[in-house]
C-alpha cells in the first residue's frame, strides 16, 4: 500500500527525474492519488462535523439553561400548568371525537347489517318470478325505500359495486312498476306466465286433495290417520284456495291490461293446433307447363335408355353372328381350295391314262 | 475525478503542473512528488519526479539522488499505475 501525504500548492522547482509515458497510465496513477484525496476530504469532514455537533449540542445545553434561568419561576410554573391544561383538553377532545366516531360507524354498521337482511328477506322473496307484480304500490314503495336505505349505507360504507348496480337495477324495476312503465306486452307475457305457473300449481294441489279425499274415503273409523289425512286435507285446499285467489287477481290485472291495450290480443296469438295440415298448393299456368315438359323428358329419357340397351344387345348378336360367318367363309374357301386342287389331279391322271 | 494542481517556480517563473501522486517511501524516509506539465513526447506525456523537501515554510523539488532510489520510485508509480486502472474499472462498469 503507498504511503500517499497530501498534496501541496507550491514548490520551487530545483531538480526532477523524467520519463514518458502513454496518457492513460498517467490517468491511472491520477486516479489513484484522487481517491486518497477525496478518502481524506471525506475523513476531515466527518472530523469536522463531530466537532461542530460537539459544540453545537454544548451551546444548547447553554442556552436552554440561560432561557429558563431568566424566566423568574412563577411565571414558568404558569407557563408549564396552561400548557399541560391545554394539552389535557386536547387530548380529552380526541378521545371524545373517536368516541363519537367510534358510535357513529357501530351505527353505521348495525344499521347496514339489518338493512342487508331486509334486502336479503326482499331479495328471497323478489326471487319468485311473479312476486314483485302482486305488491301493491304502497308494498312496492315500502320496498323501494329499504332499497334506497341500503344504497345509501352502502355507499358510505363502500358496499360492493355489483351489490350495489344489482340494487339500483331492482329501484328502477320498481319504478317502473310504480309508474306503469312497463311494456304492456311484457306485463301481457309476464301475466300470462304466471297464470300459467299458478296453474300448475293448482293441478297439482287439485291432485294431492283428490288423493286425500280418496284415502278419507277409504278409511273408515276415526283414527289418528283420518285426523292426519283431514288436516292435511284442509292445508292443502287452503293453498289452493289462496293460489286461486291470487290466479282470480292475475285474471284481473289481465282484463285490466287488455282492456286498456286490445291490440294484446291478437288472433295470432290464439293457441294454434298442432296438427299438420295437408295443404294443396295451386301451380301457376307456367309451373304446369314446366312440370309436363320435365315429366315428359323424363320418361322419353327413360325410353331411349332402353331402346339404346336393346340396339346394344342386337349389335351384339350382329356382331357374333358376324364373326361366326366369317369363320364359316374361311372354311369354305379351304373346302374348295382343297376341291380344286383333287379335281385338277384327277384330270392329269385321266390324262396321263 | 478532480486532478490537484500545484503552482512549481522554476527559475522565477511559475508554472502550473498537475499533481499526479505525492507519496513517501518509508526505506529512505523522504517524500516524492509526481507531476505533470502536460507536455507531449512521441505520442506519450511526460511525467517529472522530484524529491519533497519541506525547508522553513517552503517547499522545494529536488532531484532523486540515488539510482536505488529513482528504480523504486519507479516501481512505486506502476504500484499507483495499477492501482488506479483498477479503480478506472470499477468506475465504469
Amino acid at each position: 500500500m503507498t504511503n500517499f501525504i497530501t498534496p501541496i500548492n507550491e514548490s520551487i522547482l530545483n531538480g526532477s527525474k523524467v520519463i514518458a509515458v502513454p496518457n492513460n497510465f498517467r490517468l491511472a496513477i491520477s486516479n489513484s492519488y484522487s481517491k486518497y484525496i477525496e478518502e481524506v476530504k471525506i475523513s476531515t469532514n466527518k472530523t469536522l462535523e463531530s466537532h461542530i455537533d460537539g459544540i453545537i449540542e454544548k451551546d444548547d445545553v447553554i442556552i436552554d439553561e440561560a432561557f429558563i434561568g431568566a424566566i423568574p419561576t412563577e411565571k414558568l410554573k404558569k407557563m408549564i400548568a396552561t400548557n399541560e391544561n391545554k394539552l389535557a383538553s386536547l387530548e380529552a377532545q380526541e378521545d371524545k371525537n373517536l368516541e363519537n366516531s367510534m358510535k357513529e360507524l357501530e351505527r353505521i354498521i348495525s344499521s347496514y347489517k339489518v338493512n342487508l337482511e331486509l334486502r336479503s328477506n326482499i331479495s328471497t322473496s323478489l326471487n319468485v318470478p311473479y312476486d314483485l307484480s302482486r305488491k301493491s304500490d304502497e308494498e312496492l314503495l315500502k320496498i323501494k325505500n329499504y332499497y334506497l336505505e341500503t344504497l345509501e349505507l352502502m355507499k358510505s360504507t363502500g358496499g360492493n359495486k355489483e351489490t350495489i348496480n344489482s340494487t339500483l337495477k331492482e329501484i328502477s324495476k320498481i319504478d317502473k312498476m310504480l309508474n306503469k312503465e312497463i311494456d304492456p306486452s311484457e306485463q301481457y307475457y309476464e301475466l300470462k306466465s304466471q297464470q300459467a305457473y299458478l296453474t300448475a300449481e293448482m293441478n297439482k294441489y287439485n291432485l294431492i286433495t283428490d288423493e286425500i279425499k280418496a284415502k278419507l274415503k277409504a278409511t273408515t273409523g276415526a283414527s289418528d290417520e283420518v285426523l292426519e289425512l283431514s288436516n292435511d286435507l284442509e292445508k292443502f285446499t287452503g293453498i289452493n284456495e289462496k293460489l286461486r285467489e291470487e290466479f282470480a287477481v292475475l285474471k284481473d290485472k289481465e282484463a285490466e291490461l287488455v282492456e286498456k291495450n286490445p291490440a294484446l290480443v291478437k288472433p295470432e296469438t290464439v293457441e294454434v293446433p298442432l296438427i299438420k295440415q295437408e295443404v294443396k298448393v295451386e301451380k301457376t299456368p307456367e309451373e304446369d307447363l314446366l312440370t309436363y315438359v320435365l315429366e315428359t323428358a323424363t320418361k322419353e329419357n327413360e325410353r331411349l335408355e332402353n331402346t339404346i340397351s336393346e340396339l346394344e344387345q342386337v349389335i351384339k348378336g350382329i356382331m357374333h353372328t358376324i364373326s361366326i360367318s366369317k369363320e364359316q367363309i374361311e372354311k369354305n374357301n379351304d373346302t374348295i381350295k382343297k376341291i380344286n386342287n383333287r379335281g385338277m389331279e384327277e384330270e392329269k391322271i385321266k390324262v396321263y391314262n | 475525478m478532480e486532478t490537484q494542481k500545484i503552482n512549481i517556480i522554476n527559475n522565477e517563473n511559475a508554472m502550473e503542473a498537475d499533481i499526479l501522486a505525492m507519496f513517501k517511501l518509508e526505506e529512505f524516509n523522504k517524500e516524492y512528488a509526481i507531476y505533470s506539465f502536460n507536455e507531449e513526447y512521441n505520442g506519450k506525456v511526460k511525467i517529472y519526479a522530484s524529491t519533497v523537501l519541506r525547508k522553513d515554510d517552503k517547499v522545494l523539488f529536488e532531484d532523486i539522488e540515488t539510482e536505488e532510489e529513482w528504480t523504486r520510485i519507479k516501481e512505486e508509480i506502476k504500484k499507483i499505475a495499477v492501482e488506479g486502472s483498477k479503480l478506472e474499472v470499477e468506475n465504469n462498469d
